[in-house]
C-alpha cells in the first residue's frame, strides 16, 4: 500500500539539471578593514625585522658595496653633548634599532632598457577585463574574482539552469544522471569544452508537478560554451549569484540558491 | 625648537556608538581614567607638556614614545566594526525576555569592547574594585571565568588530586565557584594561599578569610546560601590503627553575592558558626596534615544544625544529610613546628603527643 502510494507520488519525468560553474581566477578584493589590517601587520613586522646583513652580501671594499652604501639613507648617530628628544640613537650596522630599516637597492645602469631583465618591476594585470567593460555576459572572462554559473533561457523566455531529460523507460543504454548531464551539455554547448563533474550524487533536487530535476555539480576547466542547439535555447549567460537573483524569479532562486557559490 | 608634528591627529574617533552611551550601561564598562579615555578617543592633547600617552608618567618618556604605524586608523576601523556588531546585540536584547539569552547577549555585546578588555586585563581580578571590574555585569563574569579556568581551576584540581583530598574527603569535585583563602596579615603572610601550600602554625593561628567567587549567571542571592567546612583527614587514630577526619572550622547559611563575597568574621554571626575555628596543631612526627576547605551551595536554610561530632567528623554523611552541593574547594598543609606548643596554649588545647617510629604501647 505504502509502496504503491510512494510510487504514485513519483512524477513521471526525471531530469538531470546541471550547475556548471567557473571558479574564481583571482582572489577577491580586500575590504577596507582587511586592507588596513594587513598594512598594520606588515608595518609591525618591519619594525621588528632583523637588521639587513649587508656585510654578508657585499664584500668590504668592493664597488658593489660602495654602490649599495651610496643609495642607503644615512642614520643619525650618537653624538656627545647633543640632546636627542626621541631618545639616544641605538645604531647597529647602519640601522636605527628602534625603527624599521628601509633598504634601497642600487639601480643598475642597464636597467629599464632591458624588458627581459629578471629584476624588472612586477606590473600586475588589470582585474577588470574587456568583457567587464562591455558587460558581455556570455564571456567566461568576466568577474574574475567571483564564481560564475551557466544559465540558459528556455522556450518560455525565463532564465534557468540547463536541464536534460533522463530516459527512465529505456531498455538498453541507460545513462546515469551525471552522464546525461555531461552528454546534454555537449549537445547544447559543443564538444569544445572540458568539465569536471564533482560527484555522481546529485547536490540538490528541484520538484515540480511535472518532473523531478536532480542537480549535478560541475566545474568548467577549459574551453568555452558555444551555443549549438538554438531551437530549444535562445540565450545563455555566465552569471554570479547576485546577478542570478536579479535575473530569475524569486521562487526559483530560493530553490536553487543553496547550490550556488557565495562569491 | 624641536616641536614637529610627532603625533598624528588622525585619531579623533567620534564617540557615537553604543559603547559610548552610559545612560543604561554600567559605569564599570568604561575606562576609569578620564585622561586615558580622552587620549584614545579624541587624540593627543594640544598642550605640549601633556603630549603622548598619559599612562607614561615621565614627560621624557612620553616624548620618546612612538606608536606603531597605522595603529590609529586600524583602531578606528576595528572599533567601528566591533561597535556596529555590539549595536546588533543590543537591539536583539531589547525584546528578549529569556534571562539566559539576555545574559549571553549582554556578554557578547561587551566582550570586544576595548575599554572592558583593558579594565579586566590591567586591574586586580581577585580584590576587584567594582568601579572597574564589576562581577555583577555578565561580561566581567565571563572574563573572570575564563581567567580562572585558564590556570587556577586546573591548578586546584591538580593539587586536590595529587594530595588525594579527593577522594579522601569527598568523592570528587566539579569546581563551579572560585575559592580563595588568606590568613590575617598579623600572622605575617599577606597573600592569597596557593592550593597545597605548606603553612606554618603561626600563619594559620587565626581565622582564615575565604573568598567565594560565583561566575554563573542567574543565581538568586536572596535565597542561595552557602556552607563552608574545613576538615583535616589526617588526624591519627591510634586505637584503630588508622586516621580520622576532624572538623577544624564550619560555617553555614552564609550570604554572598557577585562582588561582596569575602567571608571573614564581619560577614557572619554566632548563629552561623557550625564549629569554632581550631587552628592546625599537628603533633610531632605525624607528618604533613591536609586541611581541605569545602564550599557548598545549600538547598534552602540549614535549620539549627545539631552539634556535630568534631573529633570524628563524617563529611560525606554531613553532605548527604543536609543535601549540600559541593561547588568549590581549597587545601593547605600544616606540619609540626616549634610554635605549635604556643598555639595550643593560646587556644587552651591539651599538650600534643609525640609519635615515634616504633610504637611503644597502645594508648
Amino acid at each position: 500500500m505504502s509502496v504503491k502510494a510512494a510510487a504514485s507520488s513519483i512524477p513521471k519525468a526525471v531530469k538531470a539539471g546541471l550547475v556548471l560553474s567557473r571558479v574564481p581566477i583571482v582572489t577577491p578584493e580586500l575590504n577596507a578593514l582587511e586592507n588596513k589590517y594587513y598594512q598594520y601587520q606588515a608595518e609591525l613586522e618591519r619594525r621588528l625585522m632583523w637588521t639587513f646583513p649587508s656585510y654578508f652580501y657585499f664584500k668590504k671594499g668592493t664597488l658593489a658595496e660602495r654602490r649599495f652604501q651610496s643609495v642607503q639613507k644615512g642614520v643619525i648617530s650618537k653624538q656627545p653633548g647633543v640632546w636627542f628628544p626621541k631618545g639616544v640613537p641605538d645604531v647597529r650596522h647602519n640601522r636605527e634599532r628602534s625603527q624599521k630599516q628601509d633598504i634601497m637597492l642600487p639601480r643598475e645602469a642597464s636597467e629599464g632598457s632591458n624588458k627581459s631583465d629578471v629584476s624588472r618591476p612586477i606590473v600586475p594585470n588589470s582585474r577588470t577585463t574587456k568583457a567587464d567593460e562591455n558587460n558581455d555576459i556570455t564571456s567566461l572572462d568576466r568577474k574574475l574574482d567571483r564564481t560564475l554559473h551557466l544559465l540558459v533561457k528556455d522556450d518560455k523566455g525565463s532564465w534557468v539552469l540547463p536541464s536534460f531529460p533522463v530516459d527512465i523507460e529505456a531498455k538498453e543504454g541507460k545513462k546515469a544522471l551525471h552522464e546525461t548531464a555531461e552528454v546534454g551539455l555537449r549537445k547544447i554547448g559543443g564538444e569544445d569544452i572540458n568539465t569536471w563533474t564533482v560527484s555522481n550524487t546529485p547536490a540538490g533536487v528541484l520538484q515540480s508537478e511535472k518532473d523531478l530535476q536532480f542537480l549535478i555539480k560541475s566545474h568548467i576547466i577549459a574551453g568555452e560554451f558555444k551555443l549549438k542547439d538554438e531551437k530549444s535555447i535562445k540565450e545563455f549567460a555566465w552569471l554570479t549569484k547576485d546577478e542570478i537573483k536579479k535575473a530569475v524569479d524569486e521562487r526559483y532562486f530560493n530553490s536553487i540558491q543553496y547550490v550556488l557559490a557565495e562569491n | 625648537m624641536l616641536r614637529r608634528g610627532l603625533h598624528s591627529s588622525a585619531k579623533c574617533l567620534e564617540k557615537t556608538g553604543v559603547w559610548s552611551d552610559f545612560s543604561k550601561r554600567s559605569k564599570s564598562l568604561g575606562l576609569a581614567s578620564e585622561s586615558i579615555k580622552k587620549y584614545i578617543f579624541q587624540g593627543d592633547s594640544d598642550d605640549v607638556r601633556r603630549r603622548g600617552p598619559p599612562s607614561l608618567k615621565r614627560r621624557m618618556n612620553r616624548l620618546k614614545y612612538t606608536s606603531p604605524e597605522h595603529i590609529d586608523e586600524m583602531f578606528r576601523l576595528s572599533y567601528e566594526f566591533m561597535s556596529k556588531r555590539a549595536e546588533e546585540k543590543y537591539s536583539q536584547l531589547e525584546n528578549e525576555t529569556d534571562a539566559k539569552v539576555r545574559a549571553k547577549l549582554e556578554t557578547e555585546a561587551e566582550l570586544h569592547n576595548p575599554e572592558v578588555q583593558y579594565n579586566f586585563q590591567y586591574h586586580d581580578k581577585l580584590e576587584n574594585d567594582t568601579r572597574v571590574i564589576d562581577y555583577a555585569v555578565p561580561v566581567y563574569r565571563r572574563l573572570g571565568l575564563k581567567h580562572w579556568e585558564s590556570y587556577e581551576k586546573m591548578l586546584l584540581m591538580q593539587r586536590l588530586e595529587t594530595l588525594s583530598v579527593i577522594p579522601d574527603t569527598l568523592p570528587t569535585l566539579q569546581p563551579r565557584v572560585q575559592v580563595n583563602l588568606r590568613f590575617p596579615f598579623s600572622t605575617g603572610v599577606n597573600k592569597w594561599v596557593e592550593p597545597g601550600e605548606i603553612l606554618s602554625s603561626n600563619t594559620t593561628s587565626m581565622v582564615p578569610t575565604i573568598k567565594i567567587q560565583e561566575y554563573e549567571n542567574g543565581i538568586d542571592f536572596e535565597k542561595q546560601k552557602y556552607t563552608v567546612v574545613i576538615v583535616n583527614p589526617d588526624e591519627p587514630d591510634v586505637l584503630n590503627d588508622t586516621f580520622k577526619t576532624t572538623l577544624a572550622f564550619g560555617l553555614t547559611n552564609l550570604k554572598i553575592d557577585y562582588n561582596d563575597n569575602v567571608v571573614d568574621p564581619r560577614k557572619y554571626n554566632e548563629s552561623q558558626i557550625l564549629a569554632d575555628y581550631i587552628p592546625p596543631v599537628p603533633e610531632k612526627n605525624v607528618g604533613k596534615q591536609r586541611f581541605s576547605v569545602w564550599v557548598f551551595r545549600q538547598n534552602g536554610d540549614l535549620e539549627s544544625p545539631e552539634p556535630v561530632d568534631r573529633e570524628n567528623f563524617d563529611i560525606r554523611e554531613f553532605v548527604r544529610s543536609h543535601n549540600l552541593d559541593p561547588v568549590g574547594a581549597h587545601v593547605w598543609r600544616s606540619e609540626w613546628d616549634s610554635n605549635v606548643a604556643n598555639i595550643r596554649e593560646k587556644y587552651g588545647l591539651p599538650e600534643g603527643r609525640v609519635f615515634h617510629r616504633v610504637r611503644r604501647s597502645v594508648v
